[in-house]
């Protein structure tokens, strides 16, 4: 095991964070713009929402990077700016966390799907390692290759993560077949955990996609499938539309008693994803302190 | 079953089957027996794409065989397209200019919903995907369409709506165009909320809502 994994999963489940991009929404982020260009532009509310990421609690918190890739960039103004906006993104999360948290890099999909050919996979691990390069060259401690649909492009992206020497963290939504246990393409947890293994991945997990319910036999999926740690991240349950706006019905009570079962399931690091906030981090760690 | 209907779902199977060789034989087959060109594309290819959506949606498939199926289509549409174009009676149902919404940069939804418009005898003009707002003005003006569809994957970007409707609106465009929302993301309440005029997550009920909306037009 990465050493820097051993270090933090040495005494019980670790508090991840929370979502960024609703957060960043709720702080004034139009729809559909890049929450990234907000490294460069209102880097204050990025800090804001790192920094509150914190004081709830989080042991390790991300970076607002998700995005930051020359493929996903492509063709908007931003495209010539990834470097600048993924050292931003670690050094906004490294002054919030002020040494009270882990700094891990987000590493988002490109957007595009191998399978077409729209795009290859030596394209993508060249734009991955040059976005895992900024991360790390910006203090980065770990990177989390997360939200990815097709293990083929997580495979592109944590081998390129893997040559900063950093601890990769590889994650896959899992929201698709009959019972919501497969990834878009179709493959099963043991699957995931094999393929991101053999990728070289120093902790597998699933993130988006699913409420924290769901999550919890996906969990025991991988849990059985490897002895890497188990990294996961689910959403405040699926979005509805109410009155024009976004919201999530999850509260932070039933997110963070749910998650227990996710410890229980085996899971490591625990966090939440979309519609998540400092307050459902804020009450995972009140759960997570009451079982030790 | 007539030998007609019987070839029509052989095409259909073959699509949902992911079948390239049954596909090509059976709508070559349907050609030399004088089946319509718009049937062939309707009642076989189109028809086999409309399974193939609903096996996806109930988990049944997955992408990777969607987007085979997508190959299949098409192999067996390669085949009748000219003489669809040859047909010179033919009158397009309307015209929509489509692409996926303003920060959303997923291109399969629209990929596979754009050969089940045409096949509904839409001419579609193809955006791509993460449209500005202003390009969508820009097509409304050079290609006149009937309808301008914003595709989204993502519920954050479909929010984005409102504000290509009212760049839509500030251009003075918005009256002489329909606007429909399409992906797994919209909300139809929500969809009219942000100044849509229909939304749907299935391309097929999306041809219906713009087949009504046409034959408004045409009143």
């Amino acid at each position: 095991m990465h050493g820097l994994l051993r270090h933090f999963t040495g005494s019980g489940p670790v508090l991840t964070d929370g979502a960024w991009g609703t957060q960043l929404a709720a702080r004034g982020l139009p729809p559909g713009n890049c929450p990234d260009a907000w490294n460069l532009s209102r880097p204050d509310a990025v800090e804001e929402v790192a920094r509150a990421y914190v004081e709830a609690g989080s042991q390790i918190i991300l970076t607002n990077t998700f995005r930051a890739n020359r493929i996903a960039l492509a063709g908007t103004e931003l495209a010539d700016r990834c470097a600048a906006i993924n050292r931003a993104g670690v050094e906004i999360s490294r002054r919030a966390a002020g040494g009270k948290a882990a700094v891990f890099a987000s590493m988002g999909p490109s957007g595009k799907l191998l399978l077409t050919g729209e795009v290859t996979f030596d394209e993508l691990r060249d734009a991955f390692q040059e976005q895992a390069s900024s991360l790390a060259a910006a203090g980065a401690e770990g990177l989390v290759v997360e939200t990815m649909a097709d293990a083929r492009e997580a495979r592109a992206a944590i081998e390129a993560a893997r040559t900063t020497g950093l601890a990769v963290i590889g994650c896959m939504v899992f929201d698709s077949g009959k019972l919501h246990d497969r990834t878009l393409m179709g493959d099963t947890p043991e699957v995931v955990a094999r393929k991101l293994t053999e990728a070289g991945a120093d902790a597998i997990g699933a993130n988006c996609g699913q409420g924290v319910e769901q999550y919890v036999e996906v969990c025991g999926r991988l849990r059985d499938a490897t002895d890497l740690p188990i990294w996961i991240k689910p959403n405040a349950g699926l979005p509805e539309i109410v009155d024009g706006e976004v919201r999530y019905r999850t509260t932070p009570a039933d997110f963070a008693a749910a998650a227990e079962r996710l410890v229980d399931a085996g899971a490591n690091f625990v966090g939440g994803c979309c519609g998540t906030n400092p307050e459902f981090v804020a009450a995972l760690r009140s759960r997570l302190h009451a079982r030790q | 079953m007539n030998d007609e209907s019987d070839l029509l779902a052989t095409i259909a199977q073959g699509v949902v089957h992911l079948d390239v060789a049954v596909v090509r034989t059976s709508v070559e087959s349907a050609v030399r027996e004088g089946i319509s060109p718009f049937r062939i594309v309707a009642e076989g290819l189109s028809q086999g794409m409309r399974t193939v959506g609903a096996l996806f949606r109930d988990g049944e498939l997955f992408m990777p065989e969607v987007l085979v199926a997508c190959d299949t289509y098409y192999a067996g549409l390669q085949l009748v397209q000219p003489l669809i174009e040859k047909d010179n009676g033919r009158i397009a149902k309307g015209k929509i200019v489509l692409g996926t919404i303003h920060g959303d940069i997923h291109t399969v939804g629209k990929d596979v919903a754009i050969p089940v418009f045409r096949a509904a005898g839409f001419d579609v003009v193809d955006l791509g995907t993460d449209v500005a707002d202003e390009a969508f003005v820009e097509a409304v003006r050079q290609h006149q369409p009937d309808i301008v569809g914003l595709g989204t994957y993502m519920t954050s970007t479909f929010m984005h709506t409102n504000q290509t409707v009212e760049a839509l609106e500030r251009a003075g465009l918005r009256g002489q165009v329909k606007v429909i929302c399409g992906g797994p993301a919209v909300d139809v309440r929500a969809a009219l909320k942000l100044g849509a005029d229909g939304a749907t997550d299935n391309a097929w009920e999306g041809v219906q809502i713009m087949e009504a909306w046409m034959a408004e037009v045409r009143e």
